[in-house]
């Protein structure tokens, strides 16, 4: 894949990845979403409780999707998701668990809307990460063929690091 | 008559939103057996009657479809209705599911209507013990495929 069209997939899962999140939190956990009204509340995030989780992609192209939440919407989004109330003891459970299958779901939806449906993707598991190791994935987000996204789920900072992987990537692995 | 269920998927908060699911459908549900993978999975399947099997594609150990490729080579779970529950985007490995016999596929996310319609569509209708009325009366949408 040349440097144009990496720049150019970059530019597609931009576009696409706060719709898709946005159908999957509304549909998987009845969650509303919008866009961070003011910079200061995704930087407040920081100070918090994050659960940071990620996957791994390999099909067309090649990379890996993190996402870093509340540990407070955790159990809001399993609550939701399991149709119980927030204090039921399965909401506090399962708050990582629901966090992870989001991503799942979100990564599952995004491939295709953006590779198309005829493209075969192997996704790995999600797997829970360290807040410092999602610092470092941000980190990278400078790097041409990596963003960040923030957007808010119930009024929550949930952000994104999207990271294709270059060719090198591959020679190394 | 209740029926029994299996479902295969390595998040656990999925195995229990379709455990909320099939109760709070009105679906006569007898024992929901869970696993965390196709060899689990297959474990319970050859030790219990099962009506019915949910399946994620993407777990550890066993995948979806390993676990699916096996049941069709054993003549007691060869027929055994399976529905494939997965983020799963590729017509290609869809349309592979399918052709290996796959009853229905549904995508996540999902709502608990349709996993209610699919289930109506393969096991058939039922009485309805508390009203008398029919599992099909009840209002729901959806789709499989």
């Amino acid at each position: 894949m040349s440097p144009q069209e990496k720049m150019e997939l970059i530019k597609t899962f931009q576009e696409k990845l706060s719709d898709t999140a946005k159908k999957v939190f509304e549909n998987a956990a009845f969650a509303m979403i919008d866009m961070p009204e003011e910079e200061q509340e995704c930087a407040e995030a920081s100070c918090e409780t994050r659960i940071c989780v990620m996957i791994e992609f390999e099909g067309h192209f090649r990379g890996r999707l993190a996402m870093s939440a509340s540990g407070a919407l955790a159990p809001v989004l399993a609550a939701n998701m399991l149709g119980v109330d927030e204090d039921d003891p399965d909401a506090g459970k399962k708050g990582t668990d629901a966090i992870m299958e989001i991503l799942n779901m979100v990564c599952g939806n995004l491939l295709p809307e953006v590779a198309g449906a005829d493209v075969e993707f192997r996704m790995t598991a999600p797997e829970v990460i360290s807040p410092d190791q999602y610092r470092i994935f941000e980190s990278e987000a400078d790097d041409p063929y990596s963003f960040s996204e923030d957007i808010s789920v119930e009024s929550s900072p949930v952000s994104f690091v999207l990271t294709i992987k270059s060719d090198r990537d591959r020679e190394l692995m | 008559m209740a029926f029994n269920f299996l479902t295969a998927d390595d998040s656990t908060i999925i195995r229990t939103m379709l455990k909320k699911t099939l109760a709070a459908a009105g679906i006569p549900v007898g024992i929901v057996h869970e696993a965390g993978n196709g060899r689990e999975a297959l474990d319970i399947l050859r030790n219990n009657w099962i009506d019915l099997v949910f399946v994620d594609i993407n777990m550890p150990v066993m995948d979806g479809v390993e676990m699916i490729e096996t049941m069709k080579k054993e003549d007691i779970l060869d027929n055994l209705p399976t529905v494939v529950v997965s983020t799963e985007g590729s017509r290609a490995k869809i349309e592979r599911l399918i052709n290996k016999g796959v009853t229905a596929f549904i995508r996540k996310p999902f709502t608990p209507e349709l996993i209610r319609n699919i289930v109506i569509d393969i096991l058939g209708e039922w009485e309805d013990e508390s009203t008398g009325k029919n599992g099909t009366d009840k209002d729901f949408s959806g789709e499989a495929f």
